[in-house]
């Protein structure tokens, strides 16, 4: 261990625990190699969080938000006209607004770098461009309904749900493949690390397809109608779906059954979102109800109710929450927090202590269909009936990017490295649980002990007397009458199609018996009695 | 023992009256020789020549001078050389056998001195054996008479016996003569037995006569002497033995010889063995634990182990390695060094030269020095050159008469070294020298060494061979050690002396230049000598006899004040040294001329250093000094120091004093705060219980009727009847597998017994009570094990762990570049052991060679 090594101010930010036991005072052990060992993984583990926190300076850039000069002032209150103008021409101009109105409603997806933006229209329409540039790169119209696409691992490939089956096309809007087992889908939703496209729509079944080698990994059903909105859990890669009956329910695509039903709201959810961190889930229901949960424990943090049903939710990078109803867009600030003042309301109401929302936006005459928080951006970008807008909402974009893992400047060459590595990378659709963690931990039902060989023996040794204790017991077998004949077996050694003299001896003998036995049967059953000759057989003998 | 004792006894006997008898013939036949014939008897008795001496008693006179001679030859010719024992032995064996013949020839013709009676019946071949026969009979008959006589006269007995001893012709001698019994016994005995007694006898007597025989002198070559007085043993033969460990192991030999122990089973005996070699080889392997544990622990092994480590060299011009690779290189290299150009740079380095040293003022010093030593050097170049000029005949005669004359006072003839050096050579080349040369050998071997001249011959060469060892064996080297030093200083005495000067006062030697020339010599030598003492004298270092040929580095002392050299011969090579300034005209003065300025410069340095490299000395009187040299964190306030400091000092104090409350304060402040914010953040506010007091705002009026438009689809109830069902579904259950009427009694006179239960309990997924949504309102969470999430679980805690703690413990750092930063990532993933490909990994090198 380096001795200049001192302990930082923001240390604690970058432990790591697995469990709760493992910080806890634990028993010295008498194994000198084992007890190296561990102070050798401590002092490890010590030295690479001080080092991530030193690298805490490398990260300058923070977020900032709206800021109201007084109390009276709110930040809801702001236009984006306003903001348009107060802030930088670079920033105003990614205000994008594109007016779509033949086509709508619009569908959005912005690529994980947010570099690029696919739409896609109710009626058909689809484009993917490079958004900031505006460059676009294919644009195409499928002739039927369209009511979601999503970009793969990066913006050479998206999938499209149509009216019945899944497509899905290249980056110049070529069609490569179509998902027929991806009947009806309606909700889309790609996990990158483990290239599963996942499809849920009216069917209610929810199908994981592996993208890299084309196998539909899990088909489950759902046993409650058609999805109404599905989502992802970021952390752990869990979908979430919300269903007609008002429950959200966790899926593995190991498992057959929901890993967690939760009931959410009395009537069907419109829309699911979680956040980056996987720690919270907001769900808004057809009974004007948005609930807060905390997923890590499955406790409702906030239930707020919306004078409106919401039609969709999104949550930025930041922790913004943006709901929209209708031609509504109301985000919340610190919505995620636990505590009483942090539950989003509408209005203060006069009272101080509230969490009135951080920014509104009304799009009149018209419907928003689709939100999505645009990464590494302060925008937020809806596809509604007549196109697509981009809302400017400062503070919602992840100020300091990690470019191993997204880079919203790469080249093509870089992205091209970055599909090899992902794919090298790729992590089995069976390593998909609740809590990634236990992923090369021990079994919850083993032993929390090695086991000694004496233990084993133990084990070993009580299976063998459960063996004893059953030896009176004979083990049925089945009572079934060998077919096989000294006969037979020659004729299947000899090889078959060696001829000889022998085995046409064999062969005649064979046929005799067979002969007899069907003459006894034929006795038997009294078709024939025992001195029965047949004419015909005794004329046709000669002949043979 | 008392046997051998008398027996013993009667050989003394018989040896006395044995010499006795020789001691009257001798008297009877010469008077004169017998003192010679005495001492050749104690140089080795020789019998051989007594006996003839006996034959010719009758014309001694004539025999006598041939005789002596004879015996000298033998003696001198093989001298006492060890090599010459044994041949002489031989040799004189030979002669024994010739003589005795002789003897026994004459005795028959003669019957001179023994009467023998059946000496004609015997026949030829126990002629011998016969003759001591006789001899012993005769010797028998007479023993009253040498028992007398040992009373009598002891003094004659005991060098008549130790004549008798070493003398080989002495019949008498025998162990076992079975003659004494059967002679005294009986008469009459059987002639057979007789005769196979005496051939028993002869074969003792041959071999007892070569024991017998020997030198007077004891050595390992020599054969034992007489038998009585010592008996050789196996122990007096260890004692020659060089090995020590074959000595040891001789047990036989040794005094506690029990008897040797019965030796182990072979298999037994290969278990110790294996047992030691065991623990030699665990010594052997022990020795490399300390390495084996070091590189099992260390973290990372990078092969090769400890390469040489490469400096990059600055450009592609220069080699990178020391041995020129090819023709060119070796050319370059080749040339380079002709021209000095490679070593010199490299080897001196700056830092390296005795001048980089030095101060300036000690570096001109030094360049004058030099100076005036090359002017000097250079004049002297010249006058050389000017003499060698000079084409005078009468120069040159004088000249070299004199070198002669100095050659011969010297002591050494121009010619005589030569021609010992050529006598030397021609020596080694004939191998005069040699004593036993084959010449030499053949000469005795051939009876030639009697003649006059061959035995001079070898006697000179004897006598060279001793000169020419002389040297070698280190005899008379102490006196020439002698005459290095003190002989030259007593020439110069001598020659110093006025005698020695006013002897001639003619001739060239007298002349001025020639007196001038001496004295300068003498100087030289002078100077030469009080060097030599001087390192004589004391172990100097080499800087000091430096310093003290040339005087200017007299200073060299003077800064080392403290330091004094205890020398005895230094001061009288001062005082020369002195001498020699005052007498060296140039030289001196120009020295005296820049010594004195230079010294006094040297004074102020040296106390210049002093000043600032005695720390200790300065500390009390410059206070700001000491202020400077402070360090701010160590800071020693005593008595001694000013009132000024103090005060700073307590200042100083009271401020940190005041820091460190404030600083607690803060610390204070800090903690408040995160109170604060612990208090507002565990804050748990149950998110229904706000609802229900405070919804009823304006806007959600119409909450209740939205209840009631979604009442009939009774949502909730179902949600919660599902989960009720989930949590029995899931609970363990409990079968009842009884058959009713089994193993019961029916009838009358049955007596109802108790219902025997057959329960058989289903494990379910979850128990009802352990359920995870136990707590949760709206929430049913999936109990069912996922299997195949199994396959990435470990089934039991993995091998070095010991729980499920440490295992855990374990993972807690993924290793990914994603989740540290990149120095840490590599440090994780950093293998155990790098190798470099192409590098040959030598095995482990034992560090403790």
């Amino acid at each position: 261990m380096p001795p200049n090594r001192k302990v930082k101010d923001n240390q604690g930010k970058y432990e790591r625990s697995t469990g709760g036991n493992v910080n806890k005072p634990k028993k010295q052990t008498r194994d000198k190699k084992l007890r190296a060992g561990m102070k050798k993984i401590d002092d490890q583990y010590k030295e690479a969080v001080s080092a991530a926190a030193a690298t805490q300076y490398l990260l300058p850039e923070s977020a900032g938000y709206l800021e109201a000069e007084d109390e009276m002032e709110k930040t809801f209150k702001v236009k984006q006209d306003e903001i348009k103008e107060g802030v930088d021409v670079g920033t105003a101009n990614k205000a994008l607004d594109l007016s779509l109105k033949e086509f709508g409603p619009y569908h959005i997806n912005y690529s994980r770098n947010g570099t690029s933006l696919l739409i896609a229209g109710r009626k058909g329409h689809i484009a993917s461009m490079d958004w900031r540039k505006g460059d676009l790169r294919a644009e195409l119209n499928v002739n039927e309904t369209c009511h979601g696409a999503t970009y793969l691992q990066n913006d050479q490939f998206f999938a499209v749900a149509q009216k019945k089956y899944t497509f899905i096309y290249d980056h110049e809007g070529v069609e490569l493949h179509r998902l027929k087992q991806h009947i009806e889908a309606r909700h889309l939703q790609f996990l990158p690390y483990h290239y599963l496209l996942a499809t849920a729509g009216e069917t209610g079944w929810l199908k994981y397809q592996d993208v890299s080698t084309g196998q539909l990994v899990s088909e489950l059903r759902t046993k409650l109608g058609p999805t109404t909105a599905m989502t992802q859990n970021p952390w752990n890669a869990i979908m979430h779906l919300g269903h007609s009956n008002g429950t959200v329910t966790l899926w593995s695509p190991s498992m057959p059954q929901p890993l967690v039903k939760l009931l959410s709201a009395r009537g069907p959810i419109t829309s699911v979102a979680i956040d980056r961190a996987g720690y919270n889930m907001v769900t808004t229901g057809a009974d004007k109800s948005m609930k807060i949960w905390d997923i890590r424990n499955f406790k409702e943090l906030h239930v707020a109710n919306l004078p409106t049903p919401a039609s969709n939710i999104s949550i930025s990078d930041t922790g913004l929450v943006a709901v929209s109803r209708g031609p509504h867009v109301t985000i919340w600030n610190n919505a995620l927090k636990a505590g009483f003042e942090n539950r989003p309301f509408f209005g203060s109401m006069g009272q101080n202590n509230r969490n009135t929302p951080y920014m509104s936006h009304l799009i009149p005459g018209n419907k928003i269909n689709n939100m999505q928080f645009v990464p590494f951006e302060d925008l937020l970008g809806t596809g509604h009936n007549d196109g697509v807008t981009n809302l400017i909402i400062p503070g919602a974009g992840e100020a300091n990017y990690d470019a191993l893992e997204i880079n919203p400047f790469e080249t093509t060459k870089q992205r091209q490295e970055q599909e090899v590595r992902t794919l090298l990378n790729k992590l089995p659709a069976d390593t998909i649980t609740l809590d990634p963690n236990v992923i090369g931990t021990i079994e919850k039902n083993a032993s929390s002990r090695r086991l000694t060989a004496k233990d084993l023996a133990e084990i070993s040794n009580a299976s063998l007397d459960k063996a004893k204790f059953n030896k009176d017991i004979p083990k049925i077998q089945p009572d079934v009458k060998g077919k096989n004949s000294g006969l037979r077996s020659f004729l299947r050694k000899k090889t078959r199609n060696v001829i000889d003299e022998r085995k046409v001896r064999v062969q005649r003998q064979m046929e005799k018996e067979k002969n007899t036995r069907k003459r006894n049967h034929q006795i038997k059953e009294g078709h024939i009695t025992e001195d029965h000759k047949d004419l015909v057989d005794e004329a046709l003998e000669r002949f043979s | 023992m008392a046997k051998k004792k008398s027996r013993s006894r009667s050989k003394v006997a018989k040896r006395a009256q044995n010499a006795l008898e020789i001691a009257e013939k001798e008297l009877a036949g010469n008077e004169s020789g017998s003192d010679e014939r005495l001492d050749y008897e104690d140089d080795n008795g020789h019998v051989v020549n007594l006996l003839r001496k006996v034959q010719g008693g009758d014309d001694e006179g004539s025999d006598e001078e041939s005789f002596e001679d004879e015996e000298l030859d033998s003696d001198e010719a093989l001298g006492s050389d060890d090599d010459f024992d044994v041949l002489n032995s031989k040799m004189s064996q030979t002669i024994r056998d010739r003589k005795k013949g002789k003897k026994s020839l004459s005795s028959e013709d003669e019957g001179g001195y023994t009467s023998i009676d059946e000496a004609d019946l015997v026949p030829l071949s126990q002629v011998w054996d016969m003759d001591e026969k006789d001899t012993n009979e005769d010797s028998d008959g007479d023993r009253p008479e040498t028992k007398l006589q040992l009373k009598g006269s002891d003094d004659e007995d005991l060098s008549a016996e130790e004549s008798s001893e070493s003398s080989s012709a002495d019949e008498g001698d025998d162990d076992e003569d079975p003659f004494d019994e059967i002679s005294e016994d009986e008469e009459d005995v059987e002639l057979n037995t007789i005769t196979n007694d005496l051939l028993k006898q002869t074969e003792n007597k041959s071999y007892k006569k070569l024991d017998n025989f020997g030198s007077g002198k004891d050595s390992e070559f020599s054969l034992p002497t007489g038998s009585g007085t010592k008996k050789l043993n196996l122990a007096d033969l260890m004692s020659v033995v060089d090995d020590k460990d074959a000595a040891a192991n001789a047990r036989l030999i040794q005094k506690d010889t029990s008897a040797l122990s019965v030796p182990l089973p072979q298999r037994i005996q290969e278990r110790y063995n294996r047992k030691a070699a065991y623990e030699l080889s665990k010594q052997e392997i022990e020795r490399w634990q300390d390495v084996v544990q070091q590189n099992r622990r260390a973290e990372h092994l990078s092969f090769p182990m400890n390469p040489p480590t490469e400096h990059n060299h600055a450009s592609t011009f220069t080699r990178s390695s020391e041995e020129p690779k090819t023709k060119l290189q070796e050319k370059v290299d080749s040339v380079l060094k002709e021209s000095n150009l490679v070593e010199d740079q490299k080897n001196s380095t700056f830092e390296e030269l005795a001048t980089a040293k030095m101060s300036p003022e000690e570096m001109k010093k030094r360049t004058a020095e030099v100076r005036l030593m090359r002017e000097l050097m250079f004049r002297e170049e010249r006058k050389a050159k000017r003499l060698k000029k000079i084409k005078s005949k009468a120069y040159r005669r004088i000249k070299k008469k004199e070198m002669l004359k100095n050659r011969e006072m010297a002591g050494l003839s121009d010619e005589s070294d030569d021609d010992h050096e050529a006598a030397r050579a021609r020596e080694r080349m004939t191998l005069k020298h040699r004593a036993n040369s084959k010449w030499s050998k053949d000469m005795i071997k051939h009876g030639m060494a009697n003649d006059q001249a061959t035995r001079e011959e070898i006697e000179e060469m004897l006598r060279q061979g001793e000169r020419l060892k002389e040297k070698m064996l280190d005899h008379n080297s102490e006196h020439e050690d002698e005459a290095g030093l003190s002989d030259i200083e007593r020439e110069g005495v001598e020659q110093e002396s006025p005698e020695k000067r006013t002897v001639g006062k003619t001739g060239v030697m007298d002349m001025a230049f020639m007196q001038n020339a001496a004295a300068r010599e003498r100087e030289a030598n002078s100077e030469l000598i009080a060097e030599l003492r001087s390192i004589e004298g004391d172990q100097i270092e080499e800087e000091e006899s430096h310093s003290q040929l040339l005087p200017e580095d007299n200073q060299n002392i003077q800064i080392n004040k403290g330091r004094r050299i205890y020398i005895p011969g230094s001061s009288s090579a001062k005082q020369a040294s002195g001498q020699n300034k005052a007498d060296g005209v140039e030289d001196g003065q120009i020295v005296e001329k820049y010594d004195e300025p230079l010294s006094g410069e040297d004074e102020a340095q040296v106390k210049e250093n002093s000043k600032s490299s005695n720390p200790w000395l300065d500390g009390s009187d410059g206070e700001e000094d000491v202020k400077v040299f402070r360090s701010s964190k160590v800071s020693v306030v005593d008595k001694d120091s000013s009132k000024l400091v103090k005060s700073a000092k307590k200042i100083e104090k009271a401020s940190d004093r005041q820091k460190r409350k404030s600083g607690s304060k803060g610390r204070q402040d800090d903690d408040l705060l995160l109170d604060l914010d612990k208090t507002n953040r565990l804050q748990i506010v149950d998110p229904y219980a706000g609802s229900d007091g405070e919804d009823t705002g304006f806007m959600f009026k119409q909450q209740s009727s939205i209840a009631e438009a979604f009442a009939g689809d009774e949502v909730v109830d179902q949600f919660e009847d599902e989960k009720k069902r989930v949590a029995i579904d899931e609970d363990d259950k409990e079968e009842d597998v009884t058959l009713p009427g089994w193993g019961a009694w029916a009838g009358t006179g049955a007596n109802p017994r108790k219902k025997r239960k057959f329960v058989k309990k289903i494990k379910g997924v979850a128990s009802q009570d352990k359920r995870k949504d136990k707590n949760l309102k709206n929430v049913i969470i999936n109990e069912k094990v996922n299997k195949k999430n199994l396959k990435y679980q470990s089934s039991a805690v993995p091998f070095p762990f010991e729980s499920r703690e440490q295992y855990e413990r374990s993972l807690r750092m993924p290793l990914g570049q994603e989740w540290t930063s990149r120095a840490s990532h590599q440090k994780m993933i950093k293998p155990r052991i790098l190798t470099k490909p192409s590098q040959v990994i030598s095995p482990l090198k034992a560090p403790f060679k």
